[in-house]
């Protein structure tokens, strides 16, 4: 009988317990492949793809809060700053276009920003894209040119099944509850093509709208007609680059000045976002630490499985030794085999671990508008071959050297 | 078989143990990292004004041009401090052992609502910056409603403590 044969029987002849190591084994691995391929996919999304953003011009308030507002449509707007202010801003010559926005409008629990109309002809999501509305790339319509016009982004459109003509009133605020601007229909006059950005995930109507829906007040209509009442809520700045399309350093002593006034602030994702993931981290570390533990106990549950069997085929093992096996090939076996049942389980993981991820993708991407691949190869993903032999050594180990002292004689005995 | 697990069960344990201390450490690693720190946020040599804690002169040469900014003191690097004076005048002392004079003036952060007289940025210029790497300075500033003297190691910056 050939060395694998004797494994394959010999996991066979434990069959419950070696399936139970399998799936403790392979739940471990796909919890840390999911784990670490949603940390990574999520952290490559908010720092290197980024979404067209080199600054925000803000109110006061919480960096982290207006950049999650203005650039992930998420959260509040802390304030609103002056029209005058981005203006005087606009003349900095590092500066090559801000784009003023208002927020805390929405529809049907999607944001409804008011924005310049530059957004959508001149803005790049990604360097060297700009928004879509062709047909070809699943576009439609086009950019609003009138008061009463709305775009709508891919992920919205998509999801409440909006077509080109239909009309929405707006909600003034972004809670459940929040009043209805009742007698303003805006008409849908363009779909963006999917940018894989949280872009997708609003409506965009003219800036000059805004002012003018019915219940915002005669003060907030004057903001329409006279550009020193005017507020927004930010705007979103280009910055002139240098070499290898690394912003201009200026930015810094514009940052430094728009910091000390007492209105504005100006926040650069690049900066703000490792805060983010400094504050979150520790949840990747629970995450993680969970992952290990599984994996661990996994093992010490094959340990014990591998050495009940090694009891229980102790006899075997002496007579095997007395048909000539030396004491190596006995240390082999029982290596060889919690190595399998490792290894096993670890492809099972694997292959569950990215199913779980892509099963996940779709329901993340609608709640935060980041595109999650399942096929993502993470770090843990070229680690887990190397790490799984080290958990089926370990394991495997002390059970092997107990097969390899295994006294010949005493064990010829039958066990019971 | 007893003393098999036990063995088996320590050593699981301090493996466990060896990834907590290495994640808590690499934390206190990182928060070390960001306290205890004087960032210089417009990338020059800080200066404190006697004393670390009252007050720093964030001074940067490019060229024939020398800015310098009044910033807060400890951590507060970020924060503008502003002078009411209008220039200030130094000595310069350069590493060849010649004294030169520079007057810096006072330049106001428009975006930032300072005005001449109440600002917390000077600029000044002369030839001779382009051709020096290394340079101690002193002046006077009346800063924190006291007149202080300001000195100026470039580009290693000044602390006396």
């Amino acid at each position: 009988m050939s060395f694998w044969r004797i494994i394959f029987n010999s996991i066979r002849q434990h069959i419950g317990s070696s399936i139970l190591a399998v799936v403790s084994i392979g739940l471990g691995v796909a919890l840390l492949i999911a784990v670490f391929s949603l940390r990574e996919q999520t952290h490559k999304t908010f720092t290197e793809i980024g979404t067209g953003v080199d600054a925000v011009l803000g109110p006061k308030g919480s960096s982290l809060q207006i950049l999650l507002n203005a650039v992930y449509h998420l959260e509040e707007m802390p304030g609103k700053i002056k029209w005058s202010y981005m203006k005087e801003v606009e003349k900095n010559p590092i500066i090559i276009e801000a784009i003023p926005f208002c927020t805390g409008h929405s529809y049907a629990g999607y944001r409804v920003n008011a924005i310049d109309r530059r957004f959508l002809t001149d803005f790049e999501y990604l360097p060297g894209h700009k928004f879509s509305f062709d047909e070809k790339e699943n576009g439609k319509g086009r950019p609003f040119n009138a008061a009463k016009e709305a775009v709508a982004g891919w992920e919205v459109a998509k999801k409440l099944h909006l077509k080109l003509g239909q009309t929405f009133n707006p909600v003034c605020g972004t809670k459940s509850g929040d009043p209805v601007h009742m007698n303003d229909y805006i008409v849908f006059v363009g779909i963006l093509a999917p940018t894989g950005t949280p872009h997708d995930r609003a409506i965009y109507f003219p800036l000059t709208t805004f002012y003018g829906l019915e219940g915002h007040g005669t003060a907030t209509a004057k903001m329409a007609e006279d550009e020193k009442y005017r507020e927004i809520s930010g705007a979103y700045l280009k910055i002139k680059r240098i070499r290898n399309g690394a912003m201009h350093p200026g930015i810094q002593d514009l940052k430094f000045s728009i910091n000390q006034s007492t209105d504005a602030q100006l926040v650069v994702p690049g900066e703000v976002l490792p805060r983010l993931f400094s504050i979150i981290g520790w949840v990747d570390y629970v995450f993680i630490a969970v992952s290990i533990m599984v994996l661990v106990l996994a093992g010490m549950f094959l340990f014990v499985a591998l050495l009940s069997a090694l009891r229980q085929r102790r006899r075997d093992m002496a007579i095997m030794r007395c048909l000539g096996a030396t004491r190596r090939t006995v240390f082999g076996l029982v290596l060889s085999e919690a190595l399998i049942i490792c290894l096993i389980g670890g492809v099972l993981g694997l292959i569950f671990g990215h199913i779980l991820v892509g099963i996940g993708a779709e329901q993340m991407k609608s709640e935060t508008g980041i595109h999650f691949s399942g096929l993502y190869i993470s770090t843990i993903d070229y680690l887990l071959l190397p790490s799984l032999v080290a958990i089926g050594i370990f394991t495997g180990l002390i059970p092997a050297i107990q097969a390899y002292r295994m006294g010949v004689l005493k064990n010829l005995l039958p066990v019971s | 078989m007893k003393k098999n697990i036990f063995i088996a069960v320590l050593t699981i344990v301090a493996v466990i143990l060896s990834i907590l201390l290495v994640m808590s450490k690499q934390k206190n690693q990182k928060s070390c990292e960001l306290e205890g720190k004087h960032k210089a946020y417009h990338e020059g040599s800080l200066n404190a004004i006697t004393q670390c804690e009252i007050g720093h002169f964030e001074v940067k040469v490019l060229d024939d041009k020398l800015d310098g900014w009044f910033v807060g003191g400890g951590s507060d690097t970020n924060r503008a401090v502003r002078v009411t004076v209008d220039k200030i005048e130094f000595s310069v002392f350069l590493p060849d052992g010649t004294i030169k004079e520079i007057v810096l003036f006072s330049s106001p952060l428009d975006l930032a609502g300072e005005k001449k007289g109440d600002c917390s940025h000077f600029e000044g210029g002369a030839d001779w910056l382009k051709d020096i790497k290394t340079f101690q300075a002193v002046g006077k500033i009346y800063f924190k409603e006291k007149w202080q003297p300001l000195i100026i190691q470039y580009p290693e910056g000044y602390d006396r403590d």
